[in-house]
């Protein structure tokens, strides 16, 4: 009997399991059925997979995608795993590379793990160009929408006027080891000693950027310990949140500057209050429309050169194979709504 | 007489120990902080930020008594908080009822862990991994790991009376009961025996399953009222705000004296292990040692306590092994 029961629970945990993956194997057929009707009208077909679909970040994202194939009269449509996952993403694009698509655009959730898939698209004569993943190996392009200098610089710079140049500031990162945030982390240590020498790092960079009730204690703590300590700088979008949760519990809103990356619907009660001074990211509508921008042009057969740029979105770096395009958003309690996610 | 005996022997005890390390600790702090550190508003702020921590490893403590571990219990957590914060967000509701319904699902999710426990007969380790993967990637299927806030005035709202009391406030509510169950009541004597040796508890006629379901479903229970706590501080649900600290909730339990080996292990050091991993974790931004060092201080500082702690407590067994000798 007992025999009987455990064996019922394997074999159910198995039978889940299963259906699981077999579930997300179905819609990515879904999705390949959909391309073949797409492709007798003789327009160019870019397909654009994202990290994970449903998710508002990627809802934005999609709705600049869209406005590209509207103005360019093209098929560029919107598609991806339902977990953020790149094995799924790799049966994604091997789907799309056996229909047949003009051009793949993708925002890799693991850019080691997609190499190879996509290198076989490119084999195949497809345009790959990928965005969030500098210097993809595997793709034609990849598309940045901000330089981490002046992103860091801009961020820098606005944390030293709201706090009037001088006193302690703390800088937060996701952690110790995340490339980017510790770049930007860099700079903005740089930057503030050579352009606000008043302005002290109170201690070294603290990782908890990803984890607002870590950030939250870490700045309690920071207060009690630093008493000139008047800004925050926060790199990971949980940073901000943990910091101006505290700022608010210990009354200190208007007496100390938070600044750093959020979203804008999480970050929206906080600027409202004016616990986080502003917000800093770059719009990932503007992230679909470039991506889809340069496969149009690679299709065209026009090349990517100095004087190559997106219309609306300033001057393009071009370093090797990545593009990088000086677009940040800057989010306040006036205009977080306009952005949608 | 007895009083007598039983004093000395709570000196020779492990707690006795910790409290030492504990103490020395929290003196050493103040004193390299200038008395910083043993102000009333840190140590209560330090207590507010491992309250939710603490909670989880009371439940830990109990599964761990009874012979088992318990890794799935941040995923049973992360559940609960998604829930109540989804419950909140369309229904409004109150604190009485985001309890309820927090400690209500990690106890129902705390009895499947329970079922399979008592059933499948293989390591609680690896049956508590499975369940903590198969929540998690239910989770983040059902989600897309997006994260829930903007929770109504009546949560969003924080005094400083309202977060001493969901925070600390729980804490030692939720202390006490497991004291009183440990060492009152008929199931506490039950979650020993299963621990020292379940075999035996069985042939005295203990309902072995009986026990898993109250020791998982509790651990459960704790699991969802640690997770609604974090969610209070940090104003956000999210299935990811727990992953990940698993090995912190831990080792505040072992360091408390239990034995992983089951049938041992007591309320009064587990809080002295959530005391010490708190004091640590505060004192090394309050002394201002740096974040790229902070592992290190950390590990070495534990490492080298419980050296002492170990040596003390080898060296009074031996004193009682010879005086029962002489004797």
């Amino acid at each position: 009997m007992k025999k009987a029961l455990s064996l019922l629970i394997t074999l159910l945990m198995v039978v889940g399991l299963a259906a699981c993956s077999s579930s997300g194997g179905s819609g990515d057929e879904g999705d390949a059925g959909k391309k073949e009707s797409g492709k007798s009208d003789g327009k160019y077909e870019i397909a654009v997979v994202v990290k994970v679909v449903g998710i508002d970040y990627f809802s934005v994202f999609e709705k600049g995608v869209e406005k590209f194939a509207e103005e360019h009269d093209v098929n560029a449509y919107v598609t991806g795993p339902s977990t953020a996952d790149a094995a799924e993403q790799v049966n994604i694009i091997e789907d799309l590379i056996n229909s047949g698509v003009d051009a793949i655009c993708v925002v890799p959730n693991d850019a080691t793990v997609l190499e190879s898939v996509l290198q076989s698209a490119k084999d195949k004569g497809i345009v790959v160009v990928t965005t969030e993943s500098p210097g993809q190996v595997g793709a034609d392009y990849d598309v940045e929408m901000i330089i981490n200098d002046a992103f860091a610089e801009l961020i820098a710079e606005d944390a030293a006027k709201a706090c009037g140049g001088s006193g302690e500031y703390a800088l937060y990162v996701g952690s110790l080891t995340v490339p980017l945030h510790n770049a930007w982390a860099d700079h903005v240590e740089e930057y503030l000693a050579e352009k606000y020498p008043d302005m002290k790092l109170c201690t070294d960079r603290i990782a908890c950027g990803e984890d607002s009730a870590l950030a939250r204690e870490t700045t309690l703590d920071l207060l009690k310990t630093y008493s000139d300590l008047n800004c925050f700088i926060c790199f990971g979008s949980q940073g901000p949140i943990g910091a101006a949760e505290a700022l608010t519990e210990e009354d200190m809103i208007g007496k100390a500057t938070v600044v750093g990356n959020i979203i804008p619907s999480e970050g929206a009660a906080h600027l409202e209050s004016g616990a986080i001074t502003t917000g800093y990211l770059w719009n990932p509508a503007d992230s679909g429309y470039a991506s889809c921008y340069i496969a149009e042009e690679l299709l065209k057969g026009n090349k990517i050169d100095s004087s190559f740029s997106i219309p609306d979105m300033g001057d393009v770096a071009i370093e090797d194979t990545t593009l990088w395009i000086d677009n940040p958003i800057t989010i306040t309690a006036d205009n977080w709504k306009e952005f949608g996610f | 007489m007895t009083n007598k005996s039983a004093k000395s022997k709570y000196i020779k005890s492990y707690e006795f120990m910790l409290l030492c390390v504990v103490v020395i600790l929290a003196a050493v702090l103040a004193a390299i902080t200038g008395g910083k550190s043993i102000k009333p508003n840190n140590i209560v702020d330090l207590l507010t930020s491992y309250s939710a921590y603490g909670v989880i490893a009371v439940g830990c403590l109990f599964v761990i008594i009874s012979g088992g571990i318990d890794i799935s219990f941040m995923a049973v957590g992360a559940v609960a908080q998604y829930l109540v914060a989804l419950f909140m967000l369309n229904m409004g509701g109150n604190f009485i009822a985001v309890y309820l319904i927090s400690a209500i699902v990690g106890a129902l999710l705390g009895f499947i862990n329970a079922v399979l426990v008592n059933r499948l007969r293989v390591p609680t380790l690896i049956i508590t991994i499975a369940t903590m993967n198969i929540i998690y990637g239910l989770m983040m299927r059902l989600t897309s790991g997006v994260r829930l806030h903007g929770f109504p005035a009546w949560f969003a709202q924080k005094t400083k009376v309202s977060l001493f009391a969901v925070s600390v406030g729980t804490l030692l509510a939720v202390l006490a009961a497991a004291w009183y169950i440990l060492k009152k009541t008929k199931m506490g004597r039950k979650v020993y025996a299963v621990g020292g040796n379940a075999e035996a508890a069985r042939r005295c006629g203990v309902s072995v399953l009986q026990v898993h379901l109250f020791v998982y479903g509790f651990a459960g229970a704790t699991a969802g009222i640690g997770a609604l706590i974090k969610c209070y501080l940090s104003q956000q649900a999210s299935i990811e705000a727990l992953y990940g600290n698993e090995m912190d909730v831990l080792a505040m339990v072992v360091l408390g004296g239990v034995a992983l080996s089951g049938g041992k292990g007591s309320v009064s050091g587990t809080f002295l292990g959530i005391l010490l991993v708190a004091l640590l974790s505060n004192g090394m931004i309050l002394v201002g040692v740096s974040s790229y060092w902070e592992d290190l201080v950390i590990g070495a500082v534990i490492l080298i306590s419980f050296c002492v702690t170990g040596w003390r407590v080898l060296a009074s067994k031996r004193e009682e092994r010879k005086g029962g000798a002489a004797e």
